[in-house]
């Protein structure tokens, strides 16, 4: 077993008929590791972490998440093995309307019963667990519709989903951007405390470096993708 | 995994749009249903009013005209078959029974019909149904007369009630044999046939109230046969309308059906009942099956109110379709998502449309049978239903795979980014 959770090589990615958004010649992250991306919008980070969840695919390159070369998996693998490995916290919207709280941060058991079995028999209490954990402890709030959650509430909730199931990776794009700036650090604590507990690889990518204290490392997007230097915006 | 779970809560999420998409459907259904229902009444009912009969015979005109005014008794007869012809005919060694209509007169829009007392033993309906009496006998007196269970309960009327014929056959008619009244001496059961509007007398009855008519008029007062005179008058017709057969052996049907088109004394024409029903109801079928194209296309318009309803939520929803991406939804669960909404959206639709047509069936059964003489039975869904109802949920489907297809083409564009 490697000790990288996400280990990239040469990595070439464009999209049809368009120029290159990405090059990056080497990236990686250790397991357990706390990792800051830097990154402003346009700077490829996104096409990063399609990448990294296996959705999209490097048009040449090595990706290797945990181990597992992101090439070699086809199809339904793929998503199998992001359901299994990663939870995913985005900048906003995060929880499906239609679903009660608990049933929005036991949603990864439903897709991977590895994330079922690591979250113990009784999903729901390990749901409750997690919710008290960051800081979402009153049942009452567990009763109402996710759309009458205040934002911060909401990207707690996804925070919990994202880590039923303890995941090796954790991926937050721009989890703070909508919070307001109180929010924003202990929002970050919560989930670094977690991902620490879990021994839970964290990769949280954002433009706001004020962000990135507490973190064992920060990388800049700018200065691993190559593609982006050499684009021409005006 | 419980896909169909999340499909029903995301239905739920947005029942009133759902319920509407639901309704549209369901209403769509249920007139096709009722529509089939009722078309197959129709033609049972068409199918069954005469039964167990040869040939029908009458002065020679359409085929479909003898039937019309014989069996439905609609329209009228262009002439008459004289009492000589019947009498050879009826009493053929080929031939079973016969049944002798007389026709022309009415009772407040029914029609009146002459026979004899073989028609209630000979006429059959339904298979191999007989008439049989509600109330009453047959008649025993010349001016006895026996109901259809229709005019009885219009018109309210009771065994021992008087009755009066009017001359002719309109709704209201001012010529009437007002000194030869009728008693009810029975009423028939419901047969679900024209015979449910029928007043039946004798052939006798018929001549006696006609003795001192000529050319549709009541001879002046002076020259008038009182009821009374009238029974000892030779009361043998001249001629009926028309009369139905039984052969003895249905070998004999054609070669007595030639005969008689064939009949030297006087233009006759003789058809056969099943097969002039036929060509009737292929007439008359074609409208019934306009009504059944107009109830599909209703339909088609049902499930294309869904079409609209779910593509309309397709943007809005993409962002659900990145969360669950994100979690590890393979796309094809995106397209099954979406795929088991239509599917769920029709399945209700076709079961409340199914429990609407049996509504509607209950509240229509008597009317239908009151004012049109339509019976509709009320019973399990047919086979034919179930086909229908099936390629219904089929064709949902098949049309829920155009937003699934294009939910599945934004989820594999989107990735996990979440658009708003």
């Amino acid at each position: 077993m490697t000790d990288l959770a996400i280990e990239l090589t040469d990595v070439h990615f464009a999209w049809p008929r368009g120029e290159p958004v990405l090059a990056i010649a080497k990236f990686e992250v250790a397991r357990g590791e706390r990792v800051f991306l830097k990154g402003a919008s346009g700077s490829g980070k996104s096409t990063l972490l399609g990448l990294i969840g296996g959705v999209l695919q490097q048009a040449r390159g090595s990706i290797q998440i945990l181990g597992t070369s992101m090439r070699d998996l086809r199809g339904s693998h793929k998503d199998a093995f992001r359901a299994a490995h990663i939870g995913f916290i985005f900048q906003m919207f995060n929880l499906l309307p239609f679903l009660s709280v608990l049933d929005n941060v036991t949603l990864p058991a439903r897709f991977s019963r590895a994330r079922a079995a690591r979250a113990g028999v009784d999903l729901k209490a390990e749901a409750r667990r997690l919710l008290a954990a960051l800081g979402l402890s009153d049942p009452q709030l567990l009763l109402r519709p996710v759309t009458a959650l205040s934002i911060g509430q909401q990207q707690r909730v996804a925070a919990a989903r994202a880590l039923l199931g303890r995941p090796d990776l954790l991926i937050a794009d721009e989890p703070t951007s909508a919070l307001d700036a109180e929010t924003r650090l202990g929002f970050i604590e919560m989930v670094e405390r977690e991902c620490a507990g879990a021994a839970t690889t964290l990769l949280f990518v954002s433009h706001d470096t004020a962000l990135s204290r507490g973190f064992d490392r920060t990388v800049s997007m700018d200065e691993i993708n190559r593609a982006a230097s050499t684009r021409s915006w005006p | 995994m419980a896909l169909i779970a999340l499909a029903l809560r995301s239905l739920w999420n947005r029942r009133t749009t759902a319920a509407l998409t639901v309704s549209a459907i369901a209403i769509s259904v249920a007139l096709l249903l009722s529509v089939e229902n009722l078309r197959l009444a129709a033609r049972e009912g068409f199918a069954n009013t005469l039964s167990g009969a040869d040939l029908i015979v009458g002065a020679r005109s359409g085929p479909i005209n003898l039937l019309l005014y014989s069996v439905f008794r609609i329209g009228d007869a262009t002439a008459n078959v004289t009492w000589e012809s019947y009498q050879k005919i009826a009493k053929h060694p080929d031939v079973a029974w016969s049944i002798p209509i007389s026709l022309g007169d009415s009772h407040r829009g029914f029609r009146v019909m002459g026979t004899s007392l073989d028609y209630f033993a000979h006429y059959r309906f339904a298979g191999d149904q007989t008439l049989r009496f509600a109330q009453g006998g047959v008649w025993s007196d010349l001016y006895d007369c026996v109901l259809g269970a229709d005019v009885a309960s219009q018109l309210r009327y009771h065994l021992g009630d008087s009755i009066v014929l009017a001359h002719g056959i309109g709704n209201v008619s001012f010529a009437q044999h007002k000194d030869k009244p009728f008693r009810v001496a029975g009423i028939l059961r419901r047969t679900g046939t024209p015979v449910d509007r029928t007043v039946h007398v004798s052939l006798q009855a018929i001549t006696a109230i006609h003795l001192d008519w000529q050319s549709g008029m009541q001879a002046p007062p002076g020259e008038r046969v009182s009821a009374a005179e009238a029974r000892h008058r030779d009361l043998t017709p001249d001629s009926i309308t028309a009369f139905i057969l039984g052969m003895k052996s249905k070998v004999m049907v054609f070669m007595m059906q030639r005969a008689i088109n064939e009949y030297r004394e006087e233009p006759l024409l003789a058809i056969i009942p099943g097969v002039a029903l036929q060509q009737l109801w292929n007439l008359v079928g074609v409208a019934d099956q306009a009504l059944l194209l107009v109830a599909g296309f209703v339909v088609l318009a049902g499930l294309l109110g869904m079409l609209t309803a779910i593509l309309t939520s397709l943007n809005e929803r993409r962002r659900e379709m990145a969360i669950l991406r994100s979690v590890g939804a393979p796309p094809g669960d995106v397209f099954l998502l979406f795929i088991l909404e239509s599917g769920v959206l029709a399945l209700l639709g076709v079961l409340f449309g199914a429990a609407l047509s049996y509504l509607l069936l209950v509240i229509a059964q008597p009317v239908l049978i009151d004012r049109f003489g339509i019976f509709v039975h009320i019973r399990m869904l047919r086979t034919n239903d179930l086909v229908i109802l099936a390629a219904i949920i089929g064709a949902a489907l098949g049309i829920g795979a155009i937003p699934a297809w294009r939910a599945y083409r934004n989820s594999l564009a989107d990735g996990l980014t979440i658009r708003v």
